[in-house]
């Protein structure tokens, strides 16, 4: 009997031992820069503002080519596999700190805290983006102005004002329904910094978890104020209106050219060098066909 | 000869792997409790439990957790409330009342009722729940407690229902003979003898209710509004501990305060189902006695 | 008088309560069978998702066979260590100190809410082990997550077994292992796999563990166990909760129910009717 419970206690060691033996150097699996086997494929996660974009260039990409042996003579005969998944800016940086995706994908600019965690930090600029202040067509305050001030817009997000009367006398008592994004999006920090500043936004605030939701939800309320994304918001344009902010337009001028203030960058960031088969698909992003895309979806590509 | 090797082989594949289960939820554990442990180098577990602000990115991090822990409790009572009635009248039915061939059609029914996935109830509550109590409560957005009680009660009624019945069947046994003998009414046998008699096993399952209910999800997570706020009305929206979890960690790199709060919520949640469970295990033991 | 009002009372309310939970039951099948029947097509079942943005148009193939891969994986697990667990204390456990102590460790992982799953998946077996977001990594969560499930059927199904059969089989020297294989196995066989099927619609259903581990929102059908996946109950949640498509939600809602149903059905017919004869 005793030899028996040896044996056991020895047989589940081992088991154990095995276990942790397959130990991470916590990359992904799939193909990495460092002259590891690349299987064909590349994952990309982060922000929900981009990845339909990133999706839909990926789709098209593996459409064109089939497998990467079409695009680079270089790569192997794999067939093209791109897989995008979602959840926020603060979803990518994290992979990408993690080593759990090739590319993270960021629709702010990085934080300092992010930059040094990345070991050999990289970034790509898609395109610019802009967060609109927007509410539905039948909402009281869109009717009546078209214009307000950074104060204003923060008065209306933080805890000051609840009801629409109170932010201004003329309106109904009907409450503010705020839309912003979580914590996790790319647009919450670029609100945060650029309007509210010291203040914080209401905690009855409602957080959608993707820019997609939010808008959705912006067009379903009357009573909705949130920060629509540019592109995302485009693609619904009759249904919302968006305010100037302290008197400039969002137009794609301003955007561009900085003047209006609640602009964001579109970024891929990743840790490392590229590897030929990230580079030709970063290519790709950056030609015809991916800024075509980027535009298709209302956004300003870097070009 | 080749008897003896595969026994043995056989016995120690089995032992072997038994010891790994064993371990594996050992590992959990502590794997859980050890990362959490972090947060608590931070912040006083005394204002990690009762703070009442949530904000772990902003600067300084506030790292709260009262409000997310009562909208668990507030959410599970709130779904108790609701399911107990029509969970204990259907438990009645299905062990006092129901014929013996409607009872075999209708017990796979209620088992599959609690087959059905979370994400499901959850989408059925976004499409219906939602836009029904928008309309017939006039609010600006249906994301409410009282969304997430409803979903969560309809949710536990199938373990509700199967472990008051079970109770009823156990205890009740015995009633029903001589109630037929001394000629007292079926209706008084449930309301006086019935009732009484499996009042342990009804809070018993109560109890394993509120358990499944605090771990819900998904389901919870796409009605409930996801604000941590504290749970002062029903028509307002909370942020329960597994979607706080769900929503929140894919975006906390690893080794920050904010992951490892996220963790400290996970065993906070644990410690609590852990005492639900305890009380559950006292109080079977009560009946045993 | 008193009595025919509370007669009265108590039925209106038992009456009520089982309307109510059947309805409740009805409406969330129908509801689902009704709306989603309209976009099941071939191509929806067999295509991947296209359009713009991804989801809008197109099929849920990716997910489908993702779905099925998880359940694959993680069964394959959860039954070695749920069986084993369960034929240890069924043909070797003497010890009722160990007895209890496994059931409760049993027990306890059953607790554990599937999220925290996720999480401890995440840190383990994504980034820790080095998996990544993985076909793997999101099996084995899921196997943790329906061990217990596996482990407690698979001993209903053992103490099922005809007792004087086993100890005949002992005292004529057969040893355990071979008296396993012959004589219990098959008696037990169809009560184990059913377990084993009911636990394959618990994983397949659950989302929580892969968030965290496997799923994403768009990949190919799985074909290696490194890769990231789709999964059925994790597109139905970005479906719905982006509002992306609300036909298309309803449509893979009533895909994923299909198939657990369908597997219900399955364990229905194919499993258990051998209960009538037997005893």
């Amino acid at each position: 009997m005793q030899r028996k419970t040896v044996l056991l206690v020895i047989c589940s060691m081992l088991l154990a031992l095995s276990l942790m033996a397959g130990c991470g150097n916590g990359e992904p699996a799939a193909g990495d820069a460092d002259g590891m086997e690349f299987d064909g494929e590349l994952f990309f996660t982060g922000s929900s503002t981009l990845a339909p974009t990133i999706s839909q260039i990926a789709d098209t990409f593996q459409n064109e080519y089939g497998t990467w042996d079409q695009v680079d003579d270089s790569l192997p005969a794999e067939d093209i596999e791109i897989n995008v998944s979602t959840g926020g800016s603060g979803v990518g940086a994290k992979a990408v700190i993690e080593n759990t995706a090739h590319f993270g994908m960021l629709a702010r600019g990085a934080r300092d805290e992010e930059r040094d965690e990345i070991e050999d930090y990289q970034e790509y600029l898609l395109g610019i983006d802009a967060l609109l202040v927007a509410v539905h067509k039948d909402n009281a305050l869109g009717q009546k102005r078209d214009d307000l001030t950074k104060e204003e817009v923060r008065t209306i997000f933080s805890d000051e004002v609840s009801s629409w009367n109170e932010f201004d006398p003329a309106l109904g008592d009907e409450e503010i329904v705020l839309l912003v994004r979580d914590v996790g999006g790319g647009a919450h920090g670029v609100f945060q910094n650029v309007i509210m500043g010291d203040v914080e936004v209401s905690v009855d605030a409602i957080e959608v978890p993707s820019m997609t939701g939010l808008v959705e939800r912006l067009v379903g309320n009357p009573l909705a104020i949130g920060y629509a994304s540019y592109g995302v918001a485009d693609q619904h344009q009759d249904n919302l209106v968006a305010f100037k902010v302290d008197g400039i337009e969002p137009s794609a001028e301003n955007i561009l050219d900085g003047t209006y203030p609640i602009s964001r960058p579109l970024v891929l960031v990743r840790s490392g060098e590229l590897s030929t088969a990230e580079e030709a698909f970063l290519d790709y992003l950056k030609s015809e066909t991916g800024t075509e895309i980027i535009s298709e979806m209302g956004f300003l590509p870097a070009n | 000869m080749w008897q003896k090797i595969t026994d043995n082989i056989f016995a120690v594949t089995v032992k072997g792997l038994t010891v790994t289960a064993v371990f594996i939820l050992l590992f959990i554990i502590i794997f859980i409790v050890r990362e959490s442990l972090v947060v608590f180098s931070e912040v006083a577990p005394l204002d990690f439990l009762l703070g009442r602000d949530w904000r772990p990115v902003s600067t300084p991090p506030r790292i709260g957790l009262l409000p997310i822990i009562s909208a668990s409790l507030a959410l599970s009572g709130l779904a108790l409330l609701l399911a107990l009635p029509a969970g204990i009248g259907c438990s009645l039915f299905l062990s006092q009342v129901c014929p013996e061939m409607l009872k075999r059609k209708l017990r796979p029914f209620i088992d599959i009722m609690a087959g059905i996935p979370s994400v499901i109830y959850g989408f059925v509550g976004v499409v219906v729940l939602l836009p029904f109590l928008e309309q017939a409560f006039q609010l600006s957005s249906g994301d409410s407690l009282l969304a997430g009680g409803i979903v969560l009660a309809v949710m536990i009624l199938p373990f509700l229902i199967a472990t008051t019945t079970e109770s009823m069947d156990n205890t009740a046994g015995r009633h029903v003979i001589t109630s037929k003998s001394l000629g007292v009414s079926r209706w008084y046998m449930i309301r006086n003898l019935v009732l009484p008699a499996s009042r342990t096993g009804i809070v018993a399952g109560a109890i394993l209710g509120t358990a499944r209910a605090m771990g819900e999800t998904m389901a919870v997570m796409m009605v409930v509004g996801n604000s941590p706020l504290m749970p002062v009305s029903i028509w307002g929206r909370v942020k329960p501990i597994p979607s706080l979890i769900a929503l929140e960690m894919g975006s906390a790199p690893l080794g920050t305060l904010h992951y490892h709060a996220l963790y400290g919520a996970g065993l906070v949640l644990l410690l609590i189902l852990l005492l639900i469970n305890l009380v559950f295990y006292f109080i079977r033991k009560k009946i045993e006695v | 008088m008193q009595r025919i009002l509370d007669g009265f009372l108590i039925k209106t309310w038992l009456f009520l309560s089982v309307t109510l939970v059947l309805t409740a039951a009805a409406f969330i099948i129908s509801h689902i069978f009704i709306h989603g029947w309209s976009s099941l097509s071939i191509e929806f079942l067999l295509d991947s998702p296209s359009g713009m943005p991804l989801g809008t148009e197109g099929g849920i193939f990716p997910a489908i066979m993702g779905t099925l891969a998880l359940g694959a994986v993680s069964t394959t697990a959860a039954s070695l260590l749920g069986a084993a667990t369960a034929l240890y204390l069924y043909l070797y456990c003497r010890n009722t100190y160990i007895n209890s102590g496994i059931r409760l460790v049993i027990q306890c992982i059953a607790g554990i809410p599937s999220i925290v799953l996720g999480l401890f998946g995440y840190t383990f077996f994504v980034v820790f082990m080095g998996m990544g977001y993985s076909l793997l990594a999101g099996g084995l969560t899921l196997a943790i997550m329906i061990f217990p499930i596996v482990a407690v059927n698979t001993e209903k199904a053992l103490a099922e077994t005809n007792k004087e059969q086993v100890l005949a089989s002992y005292a004529l020297g057969i040893s355990r292992a071979h008296t396993f294989f012959r004589i219990i196995l098959p008696q037990t066989k169809n009560d184990i796999v059913s377990g084993i099927l009911l636990a394959v619609v618990y994983a397949m259903g659950a989302t929580a563990p892969i968030m965290l581990t496997a799923a994403v929102l768009s990949a190919s059908a799985p074909t290696s166990l490194t890769r990231p996946v789709m999964a059925l109950p994790y597109h139905l949640y970005i479906l719905a909760s982006e509002r992306i498509s609300v036909d298309h939600a309803y449509g893979t809602a009533l895909v994923l129910l299909l198939i657990l149903l369908g597997t219900y059905a399955l364990v229905a017919t194919l499993f258990t009717r051998k209960r009538r004869d037997n005893r």
